[in-house]
């Protein structure tokens, strides 16, 4: 169907105030934050596909009529949280529309005393949590893009916040789901459905993308507001006893609230040194190593426009340079309760970061950490405008494959880009690990080719180590490559469910697998 | 959709794909079975099975096998019983399918660990049973469900292509198909290693049994007490078929791990959050859970449900106080997030026991969808006969 008719059609099913399809509209639906689609943006170019039309569903009703008549005329739709994803999992790839779905925003039933909470999908994280804390509740959610990221969209990416390592990832607080399936049936799973608060078919929904329903309630567990949160920092000479500390701690009883290892590197930028570990002022440490004074120096140790294009030009020099700067590793821990349970903990945390050879720094990098603990994100557009990129590849393991995986991915990465982690989200089995990488090149092409050649040697350096390609941000349409690998065999199950339910392929097609239904 | 091949044939066909295997024909069961060594067997032979449309159905210990009129494989899975990793730092024990649980736990028990699930139905019972076995498994608020403790695993699908996971403790990369083939009760894939969880010994292991004087009042104080206290275990037994002067008829049996002060800090949380509807008892624990293992079967009716908190009250209401002679037996575990497990077995000349193919945690609308596509990945339906090995428990 022609895309003029097919908006024609939606108007009547939806009324005209329900259907965009403004040129700029279109345009911001092309894609989600995947840096690819930034760097075309800041390369003057349109994106080679954009949304036919946007559709802004009011409720679940609305959701069904789009869906029917999407498998009706075999209409590709995808549908939208806030399109804070980074991994292309809302890009079109075929001529679609686009189903936002921000207007279902209402808090349908809120039971303190079950304590469960279910919303609508299009309710932006920051106001759910400000609600629950209105009655002294709280989601224990808290991704970096809590502002600007969807309820549905956590579920649909299995999303973590950072305080997992207390909370669990999104699908440990998930209970129930309604989900608008790809024939325009309502399906009620878990316990807003007669199942469980594990019905495994949660499972498949959570993670899903958008490819197999639109979700259109969540139902999910809510904790009671912690008393008191405080937080400490500790350092680690060396790294791998900064790991051997956090495994200790998730396999000890403790349930921290917070427990993120930084590498030297990331424990720099994050801007916890200003002295290297011998007492040297951190930018003439940086300056005197590299030779370059100015510019190189400032790439390290400043987010220096001018100083990132230069040292982000040549990663691997700034990598070795970085290897050079004796810095140390800084462990951000947090606990909650009552003050003296926190007393409790802490003396417990003082034990193990003593036998892991750790350093008790006190409570300052803690808060401070604490109070700009989204800020890190939004410090991305400056590189950008550098003329640079930058993303994030969120890996995990077991404790066992951790620090060999990271090593191989850092050595991996290295040769391309501009590279730093930390270890948040730890279990008392394994932990993640977040990369940060960035690189300078002069064109469009050349950068494009560098991210590639990066996100190719970084995910295989994973596999190497059976370790997972994603860990909380999702596959989309960057990492569908590596799934074979991923999870032998998953394809033919996804392939199942995609026949079964969707036939038509109609649901956010060429998504977290490259299958033909 | 049967292959409509005969027995000799199938046989004959297996052992060219399998050569030097002892293979087995039962013509009185219609079955030809097959021992494989290793997941690279198992592939070839489902793989055969698929093409030509033989159904494969696993040998269970806990029950009767399904009674068939096609001709099928029997798959035993007693050779492939390795343990084939251990990871200490990481927590981590991978065993094949045909581990014996009582093995495990013993090899387990050597190395100062243990699983955090304990096994419904006897320790005979093989790995891949134990998970696919519709039964929720022993399991208590502090730890969850058998399904918590899988950490990853491998599988063989109905096409003979063998499943895999990566090894992390959390994944986004699409749908957790593992959590499926669990629930598909065989019907998705048939586990052949799996990771579990495991922990250390515990210091100390706390069993207290408790005699409950108010069975309404104990049974609404019960959340809090999973709550506050999380014991490891926790069940409350009601209506016991062999209560006597001695033996309490309604009891909770309450399991604690760990150090000596933090066990008994928590034993103090479920003393005092039960209040004076239970008081300690003098029949020791164990005595108590063997006695409830011998009552299992012989009362008629079994039927197993999740209810939330008002469901659980109004079912306590209707068995009303004390024991009643012809009142159902009510076992009640779980108590985690506002969900109670709920076994009821009802006096001998009850209606038989319903037989079904949805698991207990599954939803309706979501064991639709997982029959749907069943279907769609298994179109000769050579597994669809996996689930029934359940529906004869005995
Ligand atoms: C600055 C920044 C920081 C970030 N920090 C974190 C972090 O700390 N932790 C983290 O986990 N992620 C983080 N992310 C990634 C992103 O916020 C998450 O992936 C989030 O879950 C996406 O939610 P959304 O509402 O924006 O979804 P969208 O981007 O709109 O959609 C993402 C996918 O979900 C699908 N989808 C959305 N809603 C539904 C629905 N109702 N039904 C079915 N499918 C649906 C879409 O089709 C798409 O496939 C960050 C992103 C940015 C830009």
């Amino acid at each position: 169907m022609h895309g003029q008719r097919v908006s024609d059609e939606l108007r009547k099913l939806l009324g005209s105030d329900k259907v965009v399809t403004d040129e700029q509209y279109l345009l911001s639906y092309a894609s989600d934050m995947i840096p690819t689609g930034q760097l075309r943006k800041l390369a003057g170019r349109l994106p080679s596909r954009k949304p036919l039309s946007i559709c802004f569903a009011e409720d679940v009703e609305d959701v069904r009529r789009v869906v029917k008549f999407c498998a009706a005329e075999r209409v590709p739709m995808i549908p939208w949280g806030a399109g804070s994803g980074v991994c292309g999992s809302n890009v079109p790839v075929e001529d679609s529309i686009a189903l936002d779905l921000k207007r279902m925003n209402r808090v349908l039933s809120l039971v303190p005393e079950e304590r469960q909470v279910t919303v609508q999908p299009g309710l932006i994280g920051e106001e759910l949590e400000e609600r629950l804390n209105a009655r002294g509740l709280t989601m224990g959610h808290f991704p970096s893009s809590i502002a600007c990221s969807t309820v549905g969209g956590y579920v649909a990416c299995r999303s973590a916040g950072q305080f997992s390592s207390r909370y669990g990832k999104i699908e440990d607080m998930l209970l129930g789901l309604e989900v608008v399936l790809p024939n325009g049936e309502v399906a009620r799973l878990g316990i807003l459905g007669d199942g469980h608060y594990k019905d495994p078919v949660l499972d498949l929904i959570a993670g899903s993308e958008g490819t197999l329903g639109v979700i259109t309630e969540v139902c999910l567990k809510v904790e009671p507001l912690p008393e008191k949160m405080d937080f400490r920092g500790y350092a680690f000479l060396d790294l791998e006893d900064g790991i051997q500390c956090m495994r200790r701690v998730m396999q000890s009883d403790l349930r921290p609230t917070v427990l993120r290892l930084y590498d030297p590197l990331d424990s720099l930028m994050a801007g916890f040194h200003s002295k290297t570990s011998d007492g040297e002022d951190i930018h003439r440490a940086a300056a005197r190593l590299t030779g370059l004074k100015g510019t190189l120096a400032a790439a390290i140790t400043e987010l220096n426009a001018a100083g990132l294009a230069v040292g982000l030009f040549r990663p691997s020099l700034l990598n070795r340079v970085v290897e050079l700067l004796p810095t140390r590793a800084l462990l951000i821990a947090g606990v909650q309760g009552k003050n003296a349970k926190i007393t409790e903990q802490w003396d417990r945390f003082t034990t193990i970061v003593a036998a892991a050879h750790g350093e008790d720094l006190g409570p300052a990098p803690g808060h401070a950490w604490y109070k700009r603990r989204y800020a890190v994100s939004y410090k991305q557009s400056k590189l950008y405008q550098a003329g640079a990129f930058v993303d994030t590849m969120e890996v995990a393991t077991t404790w066992e494959n951790l620090a060999p995986m990271y090593r191989a991915i850092v050595k991996a990465l290295s040769k391309h880009v501009f590279i730093m982690a930390h270890f948040s989200h730890a279990y008392p089995q394994g932990c993640s690990i977040y990369f940060t990488f960035a690189a300078y090149r002069p064109t469009e092409r050349s950068r494009k080719s560098t991210y590639q050649q990066a996100w190719r040697a970084g995910l295989e350096a994973v596999q190497r180590f059976n370790g997972t390609i994603s860990h909380h941000h999702g596959i989309g349409t960057l990492k569908r490559w590596a799934m074979t690998r991923e999870s032998p065999g998953g394809q033919e199950l996804f392939q199942a469910f995609k026949h079964a339910l969707d036939p038509a392929s109609i649901m956010n097609p060429g998504k977290i697998y490259n299958i033909d239904v | 959709m049967a292959t409509g091949m005969s027995g000799t044939r199938i046989r004959k066909e297996l052992s060219k794909h399998i050569p030097g295997h002892r293979l087995t024909q039962s013509d009185a069961f219609r079955l030809v079975t097959v021992q494989p060594d290793n997941p690279q067997e198992l592939h070839t032979i489902v793989g055969f099975a698929a093409r030509e449309g033989v159904p494969v159905v696993p040998a269970a210990h806990a029950t009767r096998p399904p009674v068939m009129e096609d001709w099928h494989i029997r798959l035993n899975f007693g050779r492939m019983s390795a343990i084939v990793d251990f990871s200490l730092e990481s927590g981590l024990v991978c065993a094949q399918a045909g581990t014996k649980l009582a093995d495990l736990s013993d090899w387990l028990m050597e190395k100062g660990h243990s699983l955090m699930v304990r096994p419904d139905y006897g320790e005979d019972m093989e790995l891949w049973e134990f998970l696919l076995a519709p039964d929720a498994g022993n399991f208590g608020p502090r730890f969850g469900s058998k399904w918590e403790q899988v950490f990853s695993l491998s599988a063989v699908l109905p096409s003979g292509r063998i499943f895999e996971n990566s090894l992390a403790p959390a994944r986004a990369s699409g749908p957790d198909f593992s959590r499926i083939i669990l629930a598909g009760r065989g019907a998705f894939g048939l586990p052949l290693e799996v990771y579990l969880k495991v922990r250390p010994l515990p210091r100390r292991r706390q069993l207290t049994a408790l005699a409950i004087l108010d069975l309404p009042e104990a049974c609404a104080r019960a959340w809090k007490v999973a709550e506050a206290a999380q014991p490891e275990f926790m069940e409350i037994v009601a209506n016991q078929c062999r209560s006597g002067d001695k033996v309490p008829a309604q009891f909770a049996l309450i399991e604690l791990w760990g150090e000596r002060t933090e066990v008994a800090r928590r034993k103090e949380l479920v003393r005092k959050h039960f209040g004076k509807s239970a008081k300690t008892t003098d029949v020791p624990y164990e005595e108590l859970l063997g006695l409830e293992e011998t009552c299992r079967f012989e009362r008629g009716a079994r039927s197993q449900y999740f209810t939330d908190r008002q469901g659980l009250a109004e079912l306590i209401d209707s068995v009303g106080q004390g024991p009643v002679a012809d009142a159902p037996q009510l076992r009640l575990r779980g108590f985690v997030h506002n969900q109670a497990y709920v076994t009821i077995e009802r006096p001998a000349g009850s209606p038989p026991r319903p037989t079904t193919t949805q698991d207990l945690f599954t939803s309706t609308d979501g064991s639709w969808l997982l029959q749907e596509t069943s279907r769609h990945l298994d179109p000769r339906g050579i597994f669809s006969w996996a689930p029934r090995v359940w529906d004869e428990v005995g």
